[in-house]
């Protein structure tokens, strides 16, 4: 390396090493959010250009002269040589989802810094790893999917098992990310007509696209945005008016049932119409709205209100309940390490990367810019003073349903807030009140509301920016539940067709409704029993969401590490097999603390056993036996569905170690399905 | 020095450039690039609304959007 790029990766070490020691050092004192931000950018940097090096040439062997699928198949269509950087914007899009916003907003109930070192940690040596070699694994077999390279490299079993947990995830990631826009919508008729503004804008947008300027879809999108922030705007509007605001201020249970019918909808109509044009709007607004706070952060430098670890770290946290240790890591998944990144990583990507050594830069370095998404949520939790966040947070089955209840609650818990304060700040927003809010979403919009008020507008804008970062959130969480609902139908008439096959057909109405109407009862379920739950529904229901996204993460690192072990690198497959044993004890100390613990916050059976002794002993009122009785079974539907999700675990760890164990032995020859090799006729 | 450094033609280029990615990224020139391979191929050629279309289709029938 000649000594002037030397001198640069020594200046950037050093910037991080001051970044960490003012992070440090800060004890007591409120630390500057940019002191964070350079110490994670500059470790990112350093992990990409020193580990991802290591991995793509010294492990994984990446050779421009090898014809990449988008090569060698090339039609115009699926099988396209593309720009890295379009391929990289492709790639970010698709990852980037709500996770990475929301999981470290909840996370940060244990305080600012456990969430950071997590994302910073395992965005570098697990999610980021994870991806890249997901991603080299299917481009080095033309594009297959995680299940078809499980399947084949593992066994069928292993296959199956992939299939039946990228089902079951889909269930559980609609519900609580449904689960996150109806806390924030709870009676806010600003934002649920912001929200529902955005369906007639898509239908508009989905006409424009078909009939007047097929394809135009900068033109589409850049009306879609006009007519949405005019939404924003006019939402204030609704707000105040006396005749208006009622058919927008709806509670939770109402709000589901509008999700419902707008998730049935999605997966009936066609494309083209809502979802195509939704997701297309989602996109941009996405993408610029992380940029704009970027900078936003870049510009206030906000001071972090929060502490770096606060007194929840021992497991009694309201938000959810549990220790740093395994529920941290549970909790912030996308934002380190997300399973659920392995299915797009061996989707379209790998059938656009036109030179192998392009997906270090897409694979890895996609999933380093979502941990920095992360660590701006981070921030933006970390701006609000402690007793702002946990009362947006806490719920009230936890903190008390009166306003002033809950504040004293929350400042006997050491961190002060009035319910005046609270009050000031739902007016500043444009809000009736922001108590019990649970689910990250309207914290998140607050910080960075904050943050973006102290760049452009000052306080008298703070409710535009607030319902802004609402329509954002919400926005984006709707396109993943439309898609994702459309997804699961698919692959619900793929199983059925197995024992019928008209079902399997995809253009058949009975079996369109019939997979519609199975995929939206299952997530529809799930979200309900959140929105009714006492304890705000995220106690359970994220842990859960958790759990089987990185149950997804050991498929893919089990995957990986056996290919791994079949290149003959296994002197380095510790690559892949250290975020695996990392998962495997972080995903089965949660499930079985989610199933068993003593502590009826924390496990499910306990917390039904102490419902049951309720019921028992005729402490529960008449009126509220039947409902006791639905949190029972809901409480063993939970533990069932986690033991599910960690037996899965187990059967692809026994799977692929069996293998490994033959290979080892020299029992078995491990034998390499990668497609033919061809040269390269691409200039490079 | 900086007299020397024409800034208009350097927004103009880094605008140009942004234009261009965002057309490539957003798909708009998918047509243009099918129908051209299309044709010297002599396959059949979809009209711009079936490609799109069945492009849509095909995008939102597997995960493409994650957590």
């Amino acid at each position: 390396m000649p000594f002037l790029k030397r001198m640069v990766w020594v200046l950037v070490a050093a910037l991080g090493a001051l970044g960490l020691g003012m992070i440090a050092t800060a004890h007591g004192e409120p630390l500057n959010a940019v002191w964070l931000v350079i110490a994670a950018a500059c470790f990112f940097l350093i992990g990409y250009r020193f580990y991802s090096r290591f991995i793509a040439y010294r492990v994984l062997g990446l050779n421009d002269q090898r014809a990449t699928p988008a090569e060698r198949k090339e039609d115009g269509r699926d099988f396209v040589p593309t720009n890295k950087w379009v391929v990289f914007g492709h790639h970010f899009a698709a990852i980037a989802g709500p996770g990475p916003l929301v999981g470290p907003i909840l996370a940060a109930q244990f305080g600012y810094l456990p969430g950071t070192l997590w994302i910073v940690i395992g965005g570098v040596l697990g999610g980021a790893v994870q991806d890249f070699v997901t991603l080299f694994c299917s481009m080095r077999r033309d594009g297959k999917s995680l299940g078809q390279m499980a399947k084949e490299e593992i066994s069928g079993l292993a296959g199956y098992t992939a299939l039946v947990g990228v089902l079951l995830i889909m269930v559980i990631l609609i519900a609580v990310i449904a689960l996150v826009v109806v806390n924030a919508l709870k009676a806010s008729p600003w934002g649920l007509f912001t929200i529902a503004a955005t369906i007639p804008i898509a239908f508009l947008m989905g006409l424009y696209l078909r009939y007047w300027r097929p394809g135009r879809v900068l033109e589409a999108s850049l009306l879609g945005f006009v007519l949405v922030m005019a939404g924003v705007i006019g939402g204030r509007y609704v707000a105040d008016s006396a005749v208006l605001a009622p058919y927008f201020s709806h509670g939770g249970p109402a709000l589901v049932w509008m999700l419902i019918m707008y998730g049935l909808a999605a997966s009936i109509l066609p494309v083209w119409l809502l979802l195509a044009p939704r997701d297309y709007l989602s996109t941009f607004v996405k993408l610029g709205t992380i940029l704009a706070l970027a900078i936003g952060i870049l510009v206030a430098r906000p001071l972090m209100h929060l502490p770096a670890v606060t007194r929840f770290a021992d497991g009694t946290g309201p938000i959810f309940a549990g220790k740093i240790f395994p529920f941290c890591f549970i909790t912030i998944a996308c934002g380190a390490i997300s399973g659920f990144h392995s299915l797009i990583a061996s989707g379209t990507t790998p059938k656009l990367i036109s030179k192998e050594s392009q997906a270090r830069m897409v694979g890895y370095g996609s999933m380093l810019l979502e941990s920095f998404v992360a660590i701006m949520a981070v921030v933006a939790a970390g701006v609000l003073k402690p007793g702002f966040y946990f009362a947006i947070n806490a719920p009230a089955g936890v903190v008390g349903a009166l306003p002033a209840q809950a504040a004293a609650t929350i400042s006997g818990w050491g961190y002060p807030v009035t319910q005046a304060a609270m009050a000031d700040l739902a007016s500043k927003v444009g809000e009736l009140t922001l108590f019990n809010r649970t689910g990250g979403a309207p914290s998140l919009a607050v910080g960075m509301a904050h943050i973006f008020s102290n760049v452009l507008g000052g306080s008298a804008v703070m409710a535009i920016w607030y319902h802004f970062a609402i329509m954002f959130e919400a926005l984006f969480i709707l396109t993943v539940l439309d898609a994702g609902t459309r997804v699961g139908r698919f692959m619900l008439q793929d199983l059925l067709g197995h024992f019928w096959k008209p079902l399997g057909r995809t253009s058949w109405y009975p079996s369109i409704l019939l997979t519609s109407f199975m995929m939206v009862g299952a997530w529809g379920f799930f979200l309900y029993q959140g929105v009714v739950d006492p304890l705000g529904g995220i106690n359970s229901l994220w842990p859960l969401f958790g759990i089987a996204n990185q149950l997804l993460a050991t498929v893919a690192l089990s995957v990986a590490t056996t290919i791994l072990i079949k290149m003959h690198k296994t002197r380095y497959a510790w690559i892949t097999l250290a975020p695996l044993g990392w998962l495997v004890a972080v995903t089965m100390t949660a499930s079985w603390q989610k199933i068993w613990h003593s502590n009826p916050r924390i496990g499910f059976l306990a917390h039904a056993q102490m419902l049951a002794g309720q019921l028992a002993s005729g402490t529960v009122p008449a009126s509220k036996v039947v409902e006791v009785q639905r949190l029972i079974f809901n409480d063993r539907l939970d533990a069932a569905v986690t033991f599910i999700f960690a037996a899965l675990v187990v059967v692809i760890l026994v799977e692929s170690g069996r293998n490994w164990w033959l290979y080892a032995l020299g029992r078995r020859e491990p034998e390499l399905k990668e497609a033919p090799v061809k040269l390269s006729q691409l200039p490079a | 020095m900086f007299d020397r450094v024409n800034f208009g033609s350097a927004a103009r280029r880094l605008l140009y450039g942004l234009w261009q990615y965002l057309q490539e990224v957003s798909g708009q020139r998918d047509y243009a690039r099918y129908r051209a391979r299309t044709l010297m191929e002599g396959e059949k050629l979809l009209t711009p609304r079936e490609f799109y279309q069945k492009q849509q289709e095909h995008k939102y029938s597997r995960p493409n959007r994650c957590c």
